[in-house]
């Protein structure tokens, strides 16, 4: 029995990013807490590697593999696969109306050892190949049957694993998106009698509608793809279907629901989950250590404009280099460093070498590549940040902490970031500006203002540092995320 | 197989009689097989060499040839099947370029397994040296052909199979009649020998001509031993079952010594040769029309499959399976029919035409009664392997060769008035159930066909590092799924 059970889907410790850090960070913050943790992966990987250290409360690490189908086990009699079909077909059918509840109904036989089935019941019996077709002829029409048929195999494979996951026991079930992850942690919560803790850093639901609208291997019919799409399509209405059921499932079990921003529990909302149950905790940074920093300006006169990030399309780093054209006619001496790789998107970062070149900043603006941010935040007036979308970017915190205002366009948790979350925090007064989305004018206006302003620099750089403190000092928000813990763990 | 099927349609569509009687002659070469040529060879035998040697000598001779024969066909019986579904599969892959390597594997392997065995049975023959090299010649070359002759069905270059054949069988009777008249049975059999020989060259060149010969083994055909081990005993189990009736009439108190080493049972080989003649034409008419019509209905459901149809489209189109293979099958039941029931009152005439004594004749008709129901059980057969039903179709094949024991067996204790009844009973069990497998696998194809597709492997990906950022995606994507990748998974199983 483990403090904390986290269970995690395609992330820590297998797979390195921001949101694993933020686990590994939690996990090393909170020695005291004993945790457990259940790691979502599609398939057996031979050749992985941890790409964290494991810290020492870490007790125990089991995997769920999702896609594996190695182990199609045995196959029952047929009056217990029967018996199994139509508990599944009667909950499908309720699911189908929308009765969420219907699912956590079907638990108890689809688990219990004396009624449960074995893959090769779920794929190899007439008995289920009877429910595929009734579902079909029910619910489908007349879509591609060989598409139907993989489309259910890629929901119900899955699914049959997870529902069949052996979940540790512990106070506490911590998961950190809903999906798959968010089922075994609706399993959990319903079979262990804990509870069930639910933070998303992304909302997961509506990840999956930006990917499924997009995917290209889900099936469409070849009459409609010459046509303006109004909907989509059969198949990607039944995966977004089945993603969305999976979100409301978790937030229907959740008794609480962290986010990083407001913009997020909207988003939440939207999906399905109870407005009670959000919690706003975003994500902090070692301040202490941004606050050291000296700033060293270049000079008095050469103010240095600073857009740090990957030179990505979805950081519109266009927008950008437009705006310094328009700078540079009121503050010509004016200097724009791109700091961050380039690598990601090389046709894209030509495409913006080649507009440095044609509008004629090619002198000013320079991509440096990935570089020590360190050194860098010590030398920039402004950071500025053009993305046509955000999550919580580290960059505003980091270069408030600093001291360096910042001015980013008015998408994700920007606005709160700059502006504060609430009345206490909007005192402080705003730590950088807020621009449209594509509007270089708009952008290169907010530059200048900052620049030529030395007031408005002056209450920004410390408002920016003040709120850096009090609100996303990360020592402080593992505490929130500790105590929540301790009022949850049973 | 299935490819040969579509072949002939093509070959009838220009209707003119040559081309039509040149499809039967060619689909009868290809369908009728190994153990109807043995057959047909060992009748000839007796009938050629009636004039020039004693009642005693022909015998001899039909029993050597039939020995080498059936044990050719029973140890390539492990292979047969196996083989054939590796060659059709890299036929239409394209990967003929090895098939020579493939032949020549296929054969040191088989040769190696056996080849020592069978010398050492005949070594024990109480005839000179030459004859014993002789039947050990026979066998190699029975091997070499029926190998060979997979290949040459899968470049559906039935011509240069009916020509080695025809060449083979030329070389033989001059030989056999040249040489017999100077030394006498001895000489029959080189010559018969030689012959053969012939042929497994023939067949040997026209290979290497079709193919080329780049490499000199290829052994990665038996991998498929593992992939397949069901067809393995599906080829295994008929050909032993096709022989086991003889085999225990020759050992039973009906059999009679010929030499210390070669057993004959004068009452039940010969009738049973001839009945077994009378299946060819139920075999010519099925492969040729039932097989090219409904080759196009199995290629049709396929393909709707594979254009992503709906489940009616599906559904419309496996009736139409079923509904051509009824009548089809009707068909050949009716064709069948009157070639039996002529074959019957014909009977008192073939027992005089083969210089047979009327004692001959109840087991002669009791075995066109029972060739009838092999006939339908070889044609189920092959349709269940259409659709890759092997589990099915080795219980036929087993069920098959275990009842032709048990029934012969007890046959031989009831006497003279039941032989032949077990061999007709085992098929006769094994067609209703080949006809129950059938029955019950076609009305849930839509079932058999999708729920046997593999899950998709993983593919393993080394660096699947993700450089997400703080509040992006947590997840992997979900698994593509082989059906919507533009590239359908391959549901027809490319049968046998």
């Amino acid at each position: 029995m483990t403090d904390v059970c986290l269970i995690l889907e395609g992330t820590y410790p297998f797979v390195a990013g921001g949101v694993s850090t933020w686990i590994h960070q939690l996990i090393t913050a909170m020695p005291d807490i004993r945790f457990s943790i259940m790691s979502v992966s599609p398939f057996p990987n031979p050749y992985r590697e941890y790409k964290y250290k494991i810290p020492g409360n870490v007790f125990d690490i089991q995997d769920v593999y999702l896609h594996d189908a190695k182990t199609m086990g045995k196959r029952s009699d047929r009056k217990r696969v029967r018996r199994a079909v139509e508990n599944v077909e009667s909950v499908l059918d309720r699911l189908l109306d929308g009765q969420w509840d219907a699912f956590v109904d079907a638990l108890p036989a689809l688990r219990d050892e004396a009624t449960r089935v074995s893959l090769a019941d779920a794929f190899e019996s007439e008995e289920a190949w009877d429910l595929l077709t009734r579902l079909y002829n029910r619910h489908a029409g007349e879509v591609s049957f060989l598409d139907y048929f993989w489309t259910f195999r890629s929901i119900f494979l899955p699914l049959a694993n997870t529902m069949r996951v052996p979940v540790p026991p512990a106070r506490l079930y911590h998961v950190v998106s809903t999906g798959y992850a968010g089922l075994i942690a609706s399993i959990a919560k319903r079979t262990q009698d804990a509870g069930m803790l639910l933070t998303e850093h992304g909302v997961y639901t509506h990840e999956r509608l930006l990917e499924i609208s997009q995917a290209t291997w889900i099936y469409t019919p070849q009459k409609e793809r010459f046509r303006v799409q109004q909907e989509l399509s059969y198949f990607k209405r039944v995966w977004l279907g089945f993603f969305d059921m999976m979100g409301r499932l978790t937030y229907d079990n959740a008794d609480r629901i962290v986010t990083l921003y407001e913009g997020n529990k909207l988003k939440q909302i939207a999906a399905g989950a109870d407005p009670g149950k959000i919690t706003i905790i975003p994500n902090g940074i070692d301040v202490d250590h941004y606050r050291s920093i000296k700033r060293k300006p270049r000079s008095a006169r050469r103010k240095a404009v600073g857009f740090i990030g990957r030179i990505v399309s979805i950081k519109d780093v266009k927008t950008f280099l437009h705006a310094a054209k328009i700078v540079l006619k009121t503050l010509p001496e004016t200097e724009f460093f791109l700091l961050g790789p380039t690598n990601e998107e090389p046709d894209y970062y030509q495409e913006c070498r080649e507009l440095t070149r044609s509008i004629g900043v090619e002198r000013v603006c320079r991509f440096l590549g990935k570089v020590d941010l360190k050194e860098w935040y010590a030398k920039l007036d402004v950071v500025v940040l053009t993305s046509l979308s955000e999550a919580q970017p580290y960059v505003i915190l980091e270069a408030n902490a600093v001291g360096i205002p910042a001015i980013a366009t008015d998408v994700g948790a920007c606005r709160e970031m700059l502006e504060g979350v609430d009345e206490e925090d909007r005192v402080l007064g705003a730590s950088g500006l807020l621009t449209g989305v594509s509007n270089s004018a708009d952008t290169a206006r907010a530059i200048v203002r900052v620049l030529t302003d030395p007031d408005l620099w002056r209450s920004m750089s410390e408002a920016g540092r003040t709120r850096a403190v009090e609100s996303y000092d990360q020592t402080d928000l593992i505490s929130k995320y500790l105590n929540i813990y301790e009022q949850m763990m049973r | 197989m299935a490819g040969i099927g579509f072949r002939l349609q093509k070959l009838l569509t220009g209707d003119d009689f040559t081309s039509s009687v040149k499809a039967f002659g060619f689909s009868a070469l290809i369908t009728s097989g190994p153990f109807i040529i043995t057959v047909a060879l060992v009748l000839f035998v007796q009938y050629v060499s009636s004039g020039n040697l004693t009642e005693r000598g022909i015998e001899y001779l039909q029993a050597l040839i039939t020995y080498s024969y059936a044990f050719s066909l029973i140890t390539v019986g492990f292979s047969y099947l196996v083989l054939t579904r590796y060659v059709a599969d890299e036929y239409y892959r394209g990967h003929v370029t090895s098939f020579a390597a493939v032949f020549f594997s296929a054969y040191t392997i088989a040769l190696s397994c056996w080849g020592i065995p069978v010398f050492l049975f005949f070594s024990g023959l109480s005839v000179g040296w030459g004859m014993k090299l002789c039947a050990t010649v026979l066998y190699m070359s029975a091997v070499g052909m029926w190998l060979a002759m997979i290949f040459l069905s899968a470049a559906q270059n039935y011509w240069l199979v009916s020509r080695s054949f025809l060449i083979g069988l030329a070389v033989s009777l001059g030989a056999s009649y040249g040489l017999g008249k100077a030394h006498g049975l001895e000489g029959y059999f080189a010559g018969f020998v030689a012959g053969q020989v012939v042929v497994l060259f023939c067949l040997v060149s026209a290979i290497l001509k079709e193919f080329g010969y780049w490499e000199p083994r290829d052994h990665n055909w038996m991998g498929y031993y593992r992939a397949y081990p069901r067809l393995m005993g599906i080829g295994f189990f008929y050909n032993l079952g096709i022989w086991i009736d003889k085999i225990l009439f020759w050992i039973s108190p009906q059999g009679e010594w010929l030499d210390p080493r070669l057993r004959y049972s004068p009452i039940y080989d010969t009738p049973m040769f001839i009945a077994y003649l009378t299946i060819l034409p139920a075999l010519v008419y099925f492969f040729l029309l039932v097989e090219t019509d409904f080759f196009f209905k199995y290629q049709a459901y396929y393909a709707a499959l594979q254009q992503q149809e709906g489940l009616t489209v599906l559904e419309r189109r496996r009736k139409a399976i079923v509904a051509s293979l009824r009548m089809n099958l009707g068909r050949v039941l009716v064709v069948q029919g009157i070639v039996t029931l002529a074959a019957l009152l014909a009977a008192p005439f073939l027992i005089r035409l083969a210089a047979l004594s009327p004692i001959h004749l109840s087991v002669l008709r009791i075995g066109i009664y029972s060739a009838f129901m092999q006939v339908g059980c070889l044609i189920c057969l092959n349709i269940l392997l259409y659709f890759d039903h092997q589990k099915e179709a080795l219980w036929v094949a087993a069920t098959f060769c275990l009842l032709n024991a048990v029934f012969t067996e007890a046959t031989l204790k009831l006497g003279l008035f039941a032989y032949g009844y077990g061999f007709g009973l085992a098929s006769l069990v094994a067609l209703v159930m080949a006809l129950y497998f059938l029955n019950t696998r076609l009305e849930r194809l839509h079932f058999w066909t999708f729920t046997r597709q593999p899950f998709p492997e993983p593919v393993l990906i080394l660096d699947d590092e993700e450089l997400d950022e703080a509040g992006e995606s947590p997840a992997e994507p979900p698994v593509e799924s082989p059906g919507g990748s533009g590239e359908p998974p391959s549901a027809a199983p490319s049968a046998a």
